[in-house]
């Protein structure tokens, strides 16, 4: 009980250093549209938010959306993301996942839980999502 | 794999080059697998893998999270004490995956003391650029320039020291004449990201064995323990090795070494003899070609002057967005504005281009 309180603790002191990394935009060989946006902390990128394209605005975690004949304007998600960016918060309960050892903290916008910021068990540290990264390192280079 | 590799568009234009040049220059088909030199391009492999190693291993992270504690009260101190770091660690890590990591760090400053991102960025981008140039495992041109004219390792430091001291001074000086305004802001210290003190402590053993194996002329070794370290201590940072950015860099050998030769064959190049020649257009040329294309294009060309040429080259990366992967990283990251970002960057270079000027006029150096 201590441990997932220090967990949501870290996660909610996390959140003022999260910056926004670059839209991931995937184009379906059937012309559908799916765009993630990284949320970035201390050069580790933490989750990704599923963006709505045709709204400019997040989609629940669970529901990527897959849209057709919109063009993206990769600039307009990011700056559309910064704006929810400032209305993130950190829910007060977590759950606890065996395989990685950790305590995953959702991070709601509006009525959507919108991502996760997992923290090792003891609370005190954060635990990036490596694959992720690795995936923002090779749309950056 | 082969849509992977279609994706890259830098790929894809270095293969029309390739191709163009096969139908124009004489021969080149024969000679082009000749123009590539494996050992430095082993050593890229090898410090890529260890780099990231390094930066996935959250040291860096620790490092700066720990400055952001010790200087949480002052944006200023904090900022000037954030560029050493990077200096400092692009002296062991390639430039670019510093900046990856404390952009980020900045992105967040800039909002929280009202600084310009762009402004931000600029600095780690400098930083790293500025710290790398001292040390041959710093960037890839770098390794480049270290094998191709089989330097010591402690040669090409001492040889470039001059110069990242100069530019550095300048940075640090810039950057505290733009911070006097910025004000006063108490930061909550962050969270640690979990740091693999294994891995960091792998990577720096790695790191000081390869450079040994190239000093020994072993590079070959030194990738293939490279890769058995890290398949056994982290099976899944193998799949980091950009294999689309290895051909880049071997299709960049072949076509610009290739093109540069095939021209100074026609006249259209000369030898460059003087060191200010060469230092001003390796400087010109990485404003065209970006900066490993342009040790490629002039590496056959500068009569043996490898510090010149090292100057230039990591000189001319500092000034456009577009000059080294570490500014287009910075500025992807940070989601600054090219134009903003080279508000910075291009006085920056110019004032170390200006110091270097005088001190080449004086006949002191490169």
């Amino acid at each position: 009980m201590e441990a997932a309180g220090k967990a949501i603790e870290t996660a909610a002191r996390a959140l003022a250093y999260v910056t926004v990394g670059p839209p991931i935009v995937r184009y379906g060989p059937g012309g559908e549209v799916h765009v993630d946006v990284p949320l970035m902390y201390q050069g580790f990128a933490l989750d990704r938010v599923h963006f709505d394209p045709l709204a400019m605005a997040p989609s629940p975690k669970g529901r990527p959306v897959h849209v057709h004949g919109v063009r993206v304007d990769v600039e307009a998600v990011r700056r559309a993301m910064e704006s929810a960016l400032k209305e993130l918060r950190i829910l007060d309960a977590v759950e606890y996942r065996e395989p990685e050892a950790a305590w995953a903290v959702p991070i709601a916008w509006r009525r959507f839980i919108v991502a996760h910021v997992k923290v090792s068990s003891d609370g005190s540290e954060l635990i990036p999502d490596y694959g992720l990264t690795e995936e923002v390192r090779r749309l950056v280079s | 794999m082969v849509r992977e590799l279609l994706r890259e568009k830098l790929l894809l234009v270095l293969l029309a080059l390739y191709a163009a040049l096969c139908v124009v220059v004489p021969g080149f088909l024969e000679s082009s697998l000749f123009l590539v030199d494996y050992n430095a391009l082993a050593l890229i492999a090898c410090f890529l893998m260890v780099s990231r190693a390094l930066e996935v291993s959250g040291a860096v992270s620790f490092a700066a999270r720990a400055l952001l504690d010790k200087f949480r009260g002052s944006p200023k101190l904090l900022l000037l004490s954030l560029i050493m770091l990077c200096e400092m660690t692009a002296l062991v890590m390639m430039n670019d995956g510093v900046v990856f990591v404390v952009t980020p760090l900045v992105t967040v400053l800039a909002r929280l003391t009202g600084l310009d991102v762009a402004f931000l960025a600029a600095l780690v981008a400098l930083a790293a650029n500025i710290g790398s140039s001292a040390s041959p495992i710093g960037n890839p041109q770098n390794i480049i320039v270290w094998q191709h004219f089989h330097l010591a390792f402690h040669v090409f430091v001492a040889g470039m020291i001059p110069y990242t001291i100069a530019a550095s001074l300048i940075l640090a000086l810039y950057a505290a004449i733009a911070l006097r305004k910025a004000e006063r802001a108490v930061l909550a210290p962050p969270p640690p990201v979990k740091v693999d003190a294994g891995l960091a402590a792998l990577s720096l053993a790695l790191l000081a064995l390869d450079v040994a194996l190239a000093h020994l002329e072993l590079q070959v070794v030194a990738l293939l323990v490279t890769v058995a370290a890290m398949a056994v201590h982290r099976r899944d940072l193998l799949k980091s090795v950009d294999v689309p950015l290895l051909a880049c860099f071997a299709l960049m050998f072949m076509d610009f070494r290739g093109l540069s030769r095939a021209l100074a064959t026609a006249s259209l190049i000369p030898c460059l003899h003087g060191s200010l020649e060469v230092m001003l257009a390796s400087a010109a040329l990485c404003q065209i070609i970006i900066n490993v294309p342009a040790t490629l294009a002039l590496i056959d060309h500068v009569d043996g002057l490898w510090r010149p040429l090292a100057v230039g080259v990591n000189l001319g990366a500092l000034g456009l967005a577009w000059g080294s992967m570490a500014n287009i990283i910075a500025l992807r990251l940070s989601g600054a504005k090219a134009k903003e970002f080279m508000k910075h960057t291009v006085p920056v270079m110019l004032a170390i281009l200006g110091a270097v000027l005088a001190l080449a006029l004086l006949g002191i150096y490169p």
